[in-house]
């Protein structure tokens, strides 16, 4: 059995009794002092009853300057720095590197439908390519075969030699040996 | 000679007019498919 003082008005009480008999307050209670006016204060309470401070904010000091400010706060009064800014970079564990793996060359086995078909509109357009030269090769060849059997018909009724020489020539066919 | 030559020729002229068709109609096909296919 002992004298404690009361944490609200000062005065001795016993440490056993529940309430202080000079201001009725709890001794039970746990209490916080304001960081405004210095009023003690019921810890639970969240904000002060004399000057409305809230007295559960936690303080953080500028990186900068030192000043102490909420920790909700966006800059320092004080100096103005962003607290945003100053947060340290959370590092992190390094995460296992894949193993290399060859870049692929070729189509891979889960392409999409779409893959499929942009590569079946590439071989169709290959195709009708070919059969575009193709046609120009035959239509060229027509041509020559035609050219060469008018000259034929020509050279046994009307055209001179010389010219038909030069169509042989062209042409690679040898009418007269 | 000169019969076998004017032959093959009238010959060819033909085969290859017709393989030039061919061949066009050929593209011409595929390509209308390929404007179907994109158009839809």
């Amino acid at each position: 059995m002992a004298l404690i003082n009361c944490p609200v008005c000062g005065k001795q009480v016993s440490d056993r009794g529940t309430d202080c008999i000079h201001c009725g307050s709890s001794l039970i209670v746990k209490f916080a002092e304001c960081p405004e006016c210095g009023n003690r204060q019921a810890e639970e309470n969240e904000r002060c009853e004399i000057c409305g401070c809230p007295l559960n904010v936690k303080y953080v000091s500028c990186p900068e300057c030192g000043n102490e400010m909420p920790e909700d706060a966006i800059r320092c009064e004080n100096c103005g720095c962003p607290i945003e800014e100053c947060v340290p970079i959370q590092v992190t564990e390094a995460t296992p590197q894949a193993p290399w793996q060859p870049e692929m060359t070729y189509m891979p086995a889960e392409a999409t439908a779409d893959d499929a078909t942009v590569i079946d509109k590439q071989a169709v357009r290959k195709k009708i390519k070919k059969y575009r030269i193709l046609s120009d090769i035959c239509l060229c060849l027509g041509s020559a075969a035609l050219m060469d059997l008018v000259m034929r018909l020509l050279y046994n009724s009307y055209l001179p030699f010389g010219i038909v020489r030069i169509f042989e020539l062209l042409f690679g066919v040898i009418i007269y040996n | 000679m000169g019969f076998s030559l004017f032959f093959i020729s009238i010959v060819k002229i033909p085969v290859l007019i017709g393989l030039f068709v061919l061949f066009r109609k050929k593209a011409k096909k595929l390509s209308d498919e390929l404007e179907q296919s994109t158009g839809e």
